[in-house]
């Protein structure tokens, strides 16, 4: 592959320096997302007849598997552990976490409002807490347990959080809300009824610019 | 507030579902950016350098040639695109790649050479005689005329006035539009036929425009060609992650188009936040000389103002600066808006156009004017409020309004954070921990609640008598759910047995017209109350049949017999299917609710489709049911009252703004969908907040490159600045005469009612603060210690 180096703007640093500082190669593309199993979205969805959905009835917080020593794998191949499932894909080692999850995987709940961590619409679960992807690097992620929005729910059985905000119509425009339900479950899986400030300060890194956090946290609140 | 809406209604008013909850909360509602298409290239802008230039030269080969690119396109390229520079960031040219770095390391690689020209950033100076031409407007910087209305003799007024005031404002801040979601489609094509997916706010209007871009741009390519026709442009749109007045149409769909015919793939091209805050539209900022002549008791002689409007690089001026003559009874008004143009992004609707810095600018006038005639602020709006009833009318047409709850929302307001009791002089109440306290009020009167547009909505019906409905608007909050409820109330459906088949989709939905300027639940809901009442008419007819059994009214059988007798028996009369009444999935006598048959029953009984069809123009009734402004200054238009209070604490030390207290009321006409309603209302604190405390576009005064152009810069309110529990709000509802089953347009004064938060800080501090934002900087330099 042609390599072109090009300075940011800006710092006088190019991304491709930064990576390879950190001891990591360049890489091809491959995408592998059948081994995921999740389907990805490749022609132009309808909205189907909406229906209620049954409950999960299961409430017990889910504890991710223990970390498995790592086996560095060929430069550029990673394999990651995505809503309960192994994806081994080649990656770029500029590639966020949020582009490979979205763009490769077809995980498009999460949302790049920002791409530099301030408004927490690509939140997900890494090991257990929330991380925010736009700001991780795909060829890091390796042997950490990635939950996003997709990976929630059991079937066809909501995770009680989204129950929560479904039954409350805790929503407007519907962007920020992946991210907010993400920092939710963190939140109800560690304290199931909360207060009002630690609601507050759970979704205190997700921007809403519809104005619903009064709905947000008194749904929070309501608890699981 | 009431427990229930929609009162002897069995749909209008409930917490209805939306339609697409499920698909929220478990991510799945799509986004333009989550439509995904085999070998999907991902689309990146290249911004303008300076402020003010003309491109001489653009050399594009070694972007072309980096390993990942798949198209550039220039401003050669694309009709909506110049030579011309005037604004930082302006679009110059595009790239689609593999990937988003690929995209953004191969702007760096085109060259741009430029004569740069100097600009103009600020207002002030822009004003100035000899100033700098913006490139705006030809040979000057401001528009040749002001926008103007004048009505009854100022200079008689002012003479008959026992106090007169004449004063300046500071500008009231602009600021960005900085939507989570920014400017984003996704194109692709198949043959000449063109396919985009975008978040917009007008679905049609957005189409419409692709169409005479690519138009006009085809002629531009090499080889040329085009024209577009209309039925090859297919506009789809699903989710849409904030409106607020930016996304009526898209500086992106055009080169989004483009690039993807170049590269012969989809492209999905998406504005960085850099890119996003310069080539949406910024809420005007605005100044205003004002001069006010008020009897002693409060009532208002004349009211002259001059508005300056910074209208960036298209020059445009906030049409609706003078607010208060929708509000404020006074004979004799005059009015001069002008429009100043800068190097800056443009300026354009931001939650209304121009009515946050309106209503700044107004209530500036009216609480000194409460100051220095000695009387309650409270009291001088009770004063001056165009009353309800006979004189609630247009005072520059004479033409009445349909509705107008300004007087029972002040009342409300002020019942609910206790303002008689709490307010006191400006600058007089210290809080035991050593904050000021103060208390504002504000409430105005909205004539957005209820324009035209063409709007259309067509019904299918189901055979087991459930309903399918297509609307033609995006899925901004009450649009489809309004609609739905409406369309069950009138065909007698339960909510549930109604639903939307599909929304967005320019290819199966009649018009659906802006979704902007509160326009969209009236609007659209006329429009599917025109297609409920057919549907109902179709269906009545059946059920009342002696050939079917059923009701068993009038002899016209539900099919027309083959061959048709000679003389064909007749349709029932009006005043023969009023004897039917449909509610709750049943069709009945209205003399005898027990003989009733289900729509099911009567959809067995016809053989044809039932399709219902709806305009805003009702065949039946004659009318315009969408709002009475099917032509502007027809007869009478839809106000929407509003009002709200607050409470602050001032910390004179640091600034610091801490909201103790929030109200907002709102009259509705009719609630139609109480979710979506009750998000509007809650969401007045934080956009208001924003406005008054937070938000000023900060520009280097030589460059013209806009400072922040992010969420930490351009702050927005998190979880912790608003205090939920003290958020409080109520809907009223004061049934509008003519809006279908009584509802209005409400979003706009929902939450733009920003200067309560200066009103209430000026009456805190005992200074006053003319201009936004009010920043703790601002604050205390008015205290004397900045």
């Amino acid at each position: 592959m042609a390599e072109v180096e090009k300075k940011d703007r800006k710092s006088g640093i190019s991304r491709r320096d930064f990576i390879k500082g950190t001891g990591l190669a360049v890489g091809g593309v491959a995408i592998s997302s059948t081994v995921l199993g999740v389907a990805c979205k490749t022609t132009t969805p309808t909205p189907g007849a909406n229906t209620t959905p049954p409950v999960s009835t299961n409430t017990t917080p889910v504890k991710p598997p223990p970390v498995t020593t790592v086996v560095k794998a060929p430069e550029g191949v990673v394999t990651l552990n995505v809503n309960g499932q192994k994806v081994v894909m080649e990656v770029k080692p500029e590639w966020s976490l949020a582009f490979v999850l979205r763009e490769k995987l077809g995980l498009v709940a999460l949302k790049v409002g920002c791409d530099r961590a301030e408004c927490g619409a690509c939140n997900i679960l890494v090991d257990g807490k929330q991380h925010l992807a736009c700001s991780m690097m795909a060829i890091e992620s390796e042997g950490r347990t990635i939950v996003t929005l997709e990976g929630l729910a059991s079937g066809p059985n909501l995770h009680p959080v989204q129950k929560l905000f479904l039954d409350n119509s805790t929503f407007q425009c519907g962007y920020c809300t992946p991210g907010m339900i993400i920092s939710a479950v963190a939140l109800l899986t560690k304290t199931p009824k909360p207060t009002l400030d630690q609601a507050r300060l759970a979704v205190a890194g997700n921007l809403c610019y519809c104005g619903d956090y009064t709905r947000i946290v008194n749904t929070i609140v309501k608890g699981i | 507030m009431v427990d229930e809406f929609g009162s002897g209604l069995a749909v209008i008013g409930k917490r209805n579902p939306d339609y697409v909850a499920d698909d929220i909360v478990k991510g799945e509602h799509v986004f333009a950016e989550d439509v995904m298409r085999a070998g999907k290239l991902y689309g990146r802008i290249l911004g303008s350098k300076y402020a003010k230039a003309k491109i001489t030269g653009i050399n594009t080969a070694k972007a072309e040639a980096l390993e990942g690119v798949k198209a550039v396109i220039t401003y050669k390229e694309v009709s909506t695109w110049s030579d011309q520079m005037l604004c930082v960031d302006q679009e110059v040219a595009a790239v689609a790649a593999v990937d988003e770095d690929t995209a953004e390391r191969a702007l760096d690689l085109i060259e741009v050479t430029y004569n740069v020209e100097v600009p103009v950033i600020d207002p002030d100076e822009a004003m100035k005689p000899g100033a700098p031409n913006t490139g705006v407007f030809a040979g000057t910087n401001v528009t040749p005329t002001p926008s103007n209305i004048t009505y009854g003799d100022v200079a008689k007024g002012f003479t008959e006035a026992d106090v007169i005031l004449e004063e300046e404002t500071g500008y009231v801040a602009r600021h960005t539009h900085n939507q989570i979601e920014g400017f984003i489609s996704t194109a692709w094509w198949q043959g000449n036929d063109c396919y985009i997916w975008a978040g917009t706010q007008n679905p049609f209007g957005h189409k419409a425009a692709l169409q005479a871009g690519l138009t006009a741009s085809l002629k531009l390519a090499n080889p040329p060609a085009g024209p577009q026709p209309l039925n090859k442009v297919h506009f789809y749109n699903h989710g849409t992650g904030g409106g607020f007045g930016n996304k009526g149409s898209s500086p992106m769909n055009l080169p989004c188009a483009l690039l993807s015919r170049k590269a012969g793939k989809a492209v999905t091209l998406k504005t960085t936040r850099k890119i996003y805050t310069v080539v949406g539209v910024h809420q005007y900022a605005a100044k205003m000389k004002f001069k006010i002549g008020a009897k002693n008791d409060g009532t208002l002689t004349a009211v002259e103002t001059t508005c300056w409007s910074d209208g960036g690089k298209n020059g445009g001026r906030s049409a609706f600066a003078d607010i208060h003559k929708d509000t404020w009874k006074c004979a004799n008004f005059k009015s001069d808006i002008w429009g100043i143009a800068t190097n800056k992004g443009a300026s354009g609707a931001w939650r209304c156009v121009g009515h946050p810095a309106a209503g700044v600018l107004s209530d500036l006038m009216l609480e000194k004017l409460a100051v220095r005639l000695k009387i309650n602020p409270l009291e001088l709006r009770r004063k001056i409020f165009l009353p309800s009833g006979a004189g609630n009318i247009n005072q520059q047409n004479g033409q009445p309004y349909f509705s107008d709850g300004i007087r029972p929302c002040l009342e409300k307001a002020a019942e609910l954070i206790g303002y008689s009791a709490k307010y006191h002089e400006a600058g007089t109440k210290t809080l035991p921990d050593g904050r000021l306290h103060g208390i504002g009020i504000h409430a105005r009167a909205d004539g957005h609640g209820g324009m035209s547009g063409a709007r259309g909505i067509i019904i299918n019906m189901c055979e087991d008598g459930t309903a399918l409905f297509n609307i033609g608007g995006a899925r901004n909050m009450g649009g489809p759910g309004g609609a739905g409820a409406v369309i069950a109330e009138t065909i007698g459906l339960t909510y549930d047995q109604v639903r939307c088949g599909d929304w967005g989709n320019t290819d199966v939905c009649a018009e659906g017209g802006s979704q902007g300027g509160s326009t969209y639940t009236i609007s659209n809901g006329a429009a599917a109350m025109v297609a409920a009442n057919d549907v109902r008419r179709q269906l009545f007819i059946v059920a009342g049949s002696k050939a079917t059994g059923m009701l068993q009214q009038w002899a016209r059988p539900p099919e027309p017999p083959n061959p048709q007798p000679a003389t064909p028996v007749p349709d029932p009369t009006d005043a023969q299917l009023d004897l039917l009444e449909a509610k709750e999935g049943k069709i009945f006598l209205k003399s005898d609710p027990t003989k009733s048959v289900t729509h099911a029953q009567v959809m067995a009984a016809i053989s044809q489709p039932v399709i219902g069809r709806g305009v805003r123009w009702d065949p039946v009734l004659r009318k315009d049911v969408g709002g009475g402004a099917f032509k502007k200054g027809g007869p009478g238009v839809h106000k929407t009252g509003a009002a709200c209070a607050v409470e602050v604490a001032v910390d004179p030390d640091t600034g610091h703004v801490e909201v103790l207290n929030y109200v907002n009321v709102l009259d509705f006409g009719r609630v139609m969908d109480r979710n979506a309603a009750e998000g509007q209302m809650v969401a007045g604190l934080q956009v208001e907040f924003n406005q008054m405390i937070y938000w000023e576009d900060v520009y280097d005064p030589i460059t013209g490159v806009q400072m922040g152009y992010n969420h930490i810069h351009d702050r927005l309110c998190t979880s912790l600045d608003i205090p939920e529990d003290k958020n409080v709000i109520d809907m009223l509802e004061t049934i509008d005469a003519n809006g279908p089953y009584g509802c209005h347009g409400i979003a706009e004064p929902s939450v733009g009612k920003a200067c309560v938060f200066l009103n209430a800080v000026n009456n805190a501090i005992g200074k006053w603060i003319i201009q936004t934002p009010t920043t703790p900087r601002t604050i205390l330099r008015a205290l004397g210690k900045g």
